[in-house]
């Protein structure tokens, strides 16, 4: 799996706090990621006759190596919920705990360093580089944490032979079958050995078929780590530890499979 | 042992940030090779225009640097006396404009200077010559001179071949020995025919009669030497000739007040130029002392001209390509705002984001600069193939190979000045929004 590779002094970051000059927690927590009181409005300041609120007063957390599944129909504030937990956005309201860290405390390029060294995302539009091949898709976080080429090849090439493309390394994401480019997507977010895993509606653009096997290997390769897949598809819940069910911003319902709801 | 630790520490930091950059220019490259192949025409069309920008700005060079070199830093005269309201080619246009008078002594006095190199009189005068028994007659432009000891060039002919000083003058007797010696151009010599060592005959009709007045019409010519005036650098295809002063006051009558139409001074090696024309203003009070390339014919082919024109195809090269990069590059990222919210997403720092965007720009500006530098040389090698073809003697433009580095670094500092423009748009760039798109 992912965290076969002996850590190493790349891995170096990821011995370090999570992040420099912010919030954090005394203790190490079990809990990977805790939402307080978020509420996000887009539209704000020149627009905001025309706000729109995408999370209202949310608040949940996820242990450490659970699977999560946020699930709502369009609109329902899921993947805002990712981008705020992804540090993607700063919410309006309330307060975002990763890994021990208030990402609401923390600058952007703090948020991205945080990203670039804890957080894998996953896209429903795979967003590969097209001039790429998949293994060098796959190898693209390892750049920014300065990884040597070679160890950077070698870890793609692992983890693209984990989910199945071994064969597939030197393709461009135009000759890939949908399947085949979000298998690489996922490949690309657990490179970097990330303790989450973000996934934003990964199955969208694939028929169902392929869509369940995809999300099988998401949350077969992730093994230990905290994975959240913000999904429609009501089949996701087959995958996922618990279930936050989103309606017009707002954390409806909770689904725990295995225990009491 | 531990304090090698921070050191330790500092060198695996500064590798990773040395592999980080390395694997940011390949992406940055990649993307480059990514656009030629999805949106070539674009990627085409913005390096020709650069390139074609390059390329007139070479053509503009080559030729502003053939001017340069057609006007030598260490031209025939620092110091120039001509009679004031008289000029380099008044002889040539009005032979009764004013000309300076005692030259041969006045000239004396300023080549006994310390600070002067060499001071030469100069008379020129239209004169008709022809191979001595030919029919062929000719006007050509004479030009009388003093040669120094030390043979120098005027107007791209030298003195090498004539007998240094002015024999035939005598202290204004115009009774010493006469030295017969004729230096022609090629020019002249192909128009009456001649060869080194043929027997010529020189003179006007008017000064032909005054002439076999004088001598008994026994004067003889010898061609001493053929100048080759393409090697010399003589522009334009005037036949001229050289000859002593003395004798050339003699055909044409301007013995009688030892007249020529300007005095060039060369001031010494460490000399000052200043002293120099001080020392040229008392000797002709009332002349024109010029410096450096203020005469008329030097100035149309000064390093000033030069430099001006290169500077002005310096600023429009550097502007056109700016606003080239500038306006493909924002086009670019505008089609390529997702990538870079992905860059953003999977955790690429600002300043990374920035640096991709930048390479893929400098390295398109690059591209377009060596198309523009072949382009360039090709437009240099057809200006002077056309030049020489119509109007030119020679080729009117030079290139050198330091050429090619300044038309990478003039392309480069246009697309480091375009980078602001694409650099705030990546730098605004709203990721959830394009991850959403």
């Amino acid at each position: 799996m992912a965290r076969d590779s002996p850590p190493n002094e790349n891995e170096s970051a990821r011995a370090r706090p999570i992040s420099d000059g912010a919030d954090r927690t005394a203790a190490p927590s079990s809990v990977a990621v805790r939402c307080e009181g978020v509420t996000h409005e887009y539209g704000t300041g020149s627009t905001a006759s025309r706000a729109v609120t995408a999370l209202r007063d949310v608040s949940f957390e996820v242990a450490t190596g659970d699977v999560v599944g946020l699930v709502g129909p369009s609109g329902s504030g899921k993947s805002t919920a990712l981008h705020v937990i992804g540090g993607l956005l700063e919410p309006s309201d309330g307060t975002v705990d990763v890994l021990g860290t208030d990402l609401t405390a923390l600058s952007g390029a703090q948020r991205t360093r945080l990203r670039r060294d804890h957080i894998g995302f996953v896209f429903q539009q795979f967003h590969l580089l097209p001039a790429l091949s998949a293994r060098d898709n796959v190898a693209l976080p390892l750049i920014e944490r300065g990884v040597a080429r070679r160890e950077r090849q070698r870890r793609a090439a692992a983890l693209l032979e984990q989910v199945g493309l071994d064969d597939r390394m030197d393709h461009l994401p135009s000759e890939l079958s949908g399947g085949e480019q979000q298998r690489v997507a996922i490949a690309r977010a657990l490179v970097a050995d990330p303790a989450v895993v973000l996934a934003d509606e990964p199955t969208g653009e694939l028929d169902t078929g392929t869509g369940a096997r995809v999300l099988e290997l998401l949350v077969d390769v992730a093994d230990e780590r905290t994975v959240l897949v913000a999904t429609h598809d009501e089949r996701a819940m087959a995958v996922t530890d618990r279930v936050l069910r989103l309606l017009d911003g707002e954390v409806r319902q909770t689904e725990q499979f295995g225990s009491e709801q | 042992m531990s304090d090698d630790l921070p050191e330790r520490n500092r060198g695996r930091s500064r590798g990773r940030r040395v592999r980080r950059w390395v694997g940011l220019f390949r992406i940055a490259i990649y993307r480059l090779v990514a656009r030629l192949r999805h949106v070539p025409r674009q990627t085409i069309v913005t390096v020709a225009l650069i390139a074609v920008t390059i390329a007139l700005l070479m053509i503009v060079t080559g030729i502003a640097a053939g001017i340069a070199t057609d006007s030598p830093a260490d031209s025939e005269a620092d110091v120039r006396i001509v009679p004031a309201g008289g000029g380099t080619l008044s002889s040539v246009i009005d032979v009764e404009t004013a000309r300076l008078g005692n030259v041969h002594e006045t000239s004396a006095t300023l080549d006994e200077r310390e600070d002067v190199a060499y001071a030469t009189p100069v008379l020129v005068e239209a004169v008709r010559i022809r191979v001595d028994g030919s029919d062929e007659t000719e006007t050509v432009l004479a030009m009388g001179v003093v040669p120094p000891a030390e043979p120098i060039a005027i107007e791209g002919v030298s003195t090498a071949p004539l007998e240094p000083g002015d024999p035939h003058f005598a202290n204004g007797a115009y009774d010493g020995a006469r030295t017969g010696e004729v230096v022609l151009t090629d020019d002249a010599a192909a128009a009456i025919n001649a060869s080194e060592g043929d027997s010529l005959e020189v003179g006007s009709s008017a000064a032909a009669t005054r002439r076999r007045e004088n001598t008994g019409g026994s004067l003889a010519y010898t061609a001493t030497a053929i100048e080759d005036t393409a090697a010399n650098g003589v522009s334009g295809a005037l036949p001229i000739v050289m000859l002593h002063l003395s004798e050339l006051q003699s055909i044409s009558g301007a013995d009688d007040d030892d007249l020529a139409d300007q005095v060039l001074v060369k001031t010494g090696p460490d000399a000052s130029t200043t002293a120099v024309e001080s020392a040229a203003a008392d000797a002709y009070p009332n002349a024109t002392v010029q410096t450096g390339d203020d005469g008329q014919l030097a100035s149309i082919r000064s390093n000033d001209f030069a430099l001006a024109t290169s500077l002005v195809a310096l600023i429009v090269a550097v502007v056109i390509c700016s606003l080239f990069v500038a306006t493909s590059a924002a086009l670019t990222i505008d089609k390529d705002r997702q990538t870079i919210a992905v860059f953003a997403a999977i955790g690429f720092s600002t300043r990374s984001r920035l640096a991709i965007v930048a390479v893929t720009t400098l390295s398109l500006t690059l591209a377009g600069a060596l198309v523009g530098i072949v382009l360039g040389t090709i437009g240099i090698s057809v200006t002077n193939y056309v030049a020489t073809a119509t109007v030119a003697p020679e080729p009117i433009a030079t290139i050198r190979p330091a050429f090619g580095l300044y038309a990478v670094a003039v392309a480069l500092i246009a697309g480091v000045l375009a980078l602001p423009y694409p650099l705030s748009l990546v730098a605004r760039t709203n990721v959830v929004t394009e991850l959403g798109r």
